[in-house]
């Protein structure tokens, strides 16, 4: 399998007032192969959000290097990142008057000219996007009027017609409601699946994912991180170990 | 545009205006042909590109801060502007022991480059710290500080300086159209033109901004680069047009609002020309208003801009309101 994502001894963290670096947690080495369905879960504070803004370049790490289909992002300049890897925010999009067919279009900017006229492919492109997401609907709304619901269809629209092999979601269930989070974790498995495309995303919904993620990647301040399928962390009851839960919940929830 | 050749406090035959302008035989006398080619004309031009300029200048700290409430001096640049102008009646003023006023036309454009000379300090100021800082919100607290710094001391230099110069430094601050000669209106109306041609070509940088800073530049844009070079372009236009026109309210601030609820759309591919159109369109009127047949001389802009921009917002943004309530 090729790997699509590659951390390797990557140390995160942020530099204190005193110019002090203080990493989160050990040097991070996991890969992700394509088309894999993988979230990334921990309590608040372990360090998911920081993982994920190294990984999309908002941040820089403390050491280390993230490979994205064999490349150092490092040698990478903004444009060729913007056509490995799209992201979807916790942070809300939509001014006064915007479109979601806009909003979903802006996917297309990496490839588009100075005016950003998009051509009858880029337009082929977006509406598939939209008709994946069951947003198509939506193309003619304004953002503003949207619910949390079919904003995050919208924002995973907008990925898709970016149209790149690596997509990354920041909580992406955070606000939904229970329907709507199975509809989403049914939406990525399916990019994953049937698309190959390759999905990191965090998530505190670790009951309703379980059955659905190929791996799970778990991370706690300060302890080292833990990947693996959820069989494998079932088994031995590694991953309550991890989080350093003494009893048993309900097992039927694992 | 016409009305504003065709009014102002000396009667003038609209025939006889169209007659010269198009360059017929006119019954004008001397006198009368100088208010409109010295005056009005340029007043006119002047108030197209102050307003056009302000707009684009408004609506690139709107997007940039993705605040509704920011405009062109929200930055400090024209208090930065303001400070300049206080700084040199206060400097001249207190060595030559005469006001500056009394100089003749070095007072009118030692007051422009003393503004320019000030709005560029807090420019240049705000370029070092946007460099140093990672959120552009700090920027916007910086900006906004500085603000009330030059306030501050603009306010104590006037505190110093001679009569005669607070006279003018309250005149240059209420904001006039008329500041541009006929010899300097081409390098103004260039200059704005510049800036606003450039305004165009950051289109789809400033779409991409509105999304947010970290989707702009998941898109491949460089944010750093390009968050200075709105800066620096709303630095420049708004530097100019405080230079010549004195620091003009409510415009910037204004009509990106108009713009975006007239064209209800989001896209600065229509906002930025929906704005230069406004903008002129309106500061076109509020120069007409100023000036209206029957009042003695010329109501300060700045007055007029609130009084008739403040109510027109207003009732932009109720409509869209009543439209808004009644689709859902």
């Amino acid at each position: 399998m090729k790997k699509m994502l590659e951390l390797q001894q990557l140390s995160i963290g942020y530099a204190d007032s005193r110019k002090k670096v203080k990493p989160l947690m050990p040097a991070i080495s996991v890969s992700l192969d394509k088309g894999e369905l993988v979230a990334l879960t921990g309590p608040n504070g372990a360090g998911k959000t920081t993982l994920f803004r190294v990984i999309s370049s908002n941040l820089k790490p403390l050491q280390g290097q993230v490979f994205i289909d064999g490349k150092d992002i490092a040698d990478l300049s903004a444009r060729q990142k913007a056509g490995l890897l799209s992201i979807v925010l916790t942070d809300r999009v939509g001014e006064n008057f915007m479109k979601v067919f806009d909003v979903v279009a802006s996917g297309r900017y990496p490839y588009t000219g100075l005016w950003a006229r998009l051509t009858r492919e880029d337009k082929i492109i977006i509406d598939r996007s939209l008709e994946l997401t069951g947003a198509a609907v939506l193309s003619d709304r304004l953002m503003q009027s949207l619910s949390d619901g079919e904003r995050q269809k919208v924002m995973i629209a907008k990925a898709l017609a970016q149209d790149t092999p690596l997509i990354l979601l920041d909580e992406p269930s955070a606000f939904l409601d229970y329907p709507s989070k199975i509809a989403l974790i049914q939406l990525l498995k399916k990019l994953a699946s049937e698309f190959n495309k390759t999905i990191l995303f965090s998530s505190h919904d670790l009951d309703m994912i379980m059955r659905q993620v190929d791996k799970l990647w778990l991370m706690s301040p300060e302890k080292p991180m833990l990947s693996g399928t959820p069989d494998e962390l079932l088994k031995n009851r590694k991953l309550l170990a991890y989080f350093g839960m003494e009893f048993t919940p309900h097992e039927a929830i694992l | 545009m016409f009305l504003n050749l065709f009014l102002g406090s000396v009667v003038i035959d609209s025939k006889e205006v169209l007659n010269a302008i198009l360059g017929r035989a006119t019954k004008l006398d001397a006198s009368r042909l100088i208010i409109l080619y010295e005056y009005r004309f340029p007043q006119a031009i002047v108030a197209i590109f102050a307003g056009a300029g302000l707009a684009v200048a408004g609506l690139l700290m709107q997007t940039l801060f993705r605040n509704p409430l920011a405009d062109p001096s929200i930055l400090g640049i024209s208090s930065g502007a303001s400070l300049g102008v206080a700084l040199l009646l206060f400097v001249a003023g207190s060595f030559s022991g005469q006001a500056v006023v009394n100089l003749g036309w070095i007072s009118t454009l030692g007051i422009s480059m003393a503004a320019f000379a000030g709005a560029l300090v807090v420019l240049f100021f705000l370029l070092l710290m946007s460099a140093r800082i990672k959120q552009v919100v700090t920027l916007l607290i910086i900006g906004i500080m500085i603000a009330y710094l030059t306030g501050s001391l603009t306010g104590l230099l006037r505190f110093y300086s001679q009569k005669e110069d607070i006279q003018s430094f309250v005149i240059w601050g209420m904001g006039t159209f008329s500041g541009v000669g006929r010899t300097q209106l081409p390098y103004f109306s260039g200059a704005i033109l510049v800036g606003l041609i450039a305004a165009l070509f950051l289109s789809k940088s400033l779409n991409m901004i509105l999304l947010g800073n970290r989707y702009a530049e998941n898109l491949g844009l460089n944010t750093k680069l390009h968050t200075n070079l709105i800066l620096l372009l709303s630095g420049y236009l708004t530097a100019i047009i405080t230079a010549y026109a004195g620091p003009i309210a409510f415009i910037g601030l204004a009509v990106p609002h108009i713009a975006r609820n007239l064209f209800k759309t989001s896209d600065h591919r229509v906002l930025i020309p929906a704005s230069i159109l406004s903008g002129a369109v309106l500061a076109l009127f509020c120069n007409l208003v100023a000036r209206l047949p029957g009042l003695e001389g010329n109501l300060p802009i700045n007055s007029i801009t609130s009084l008739i921009g403040a109510p027109f917002v207003i009732w932009v943004m109720l409509r869209q309101h009543n439209e808004s309530v009644f689709e859902s």
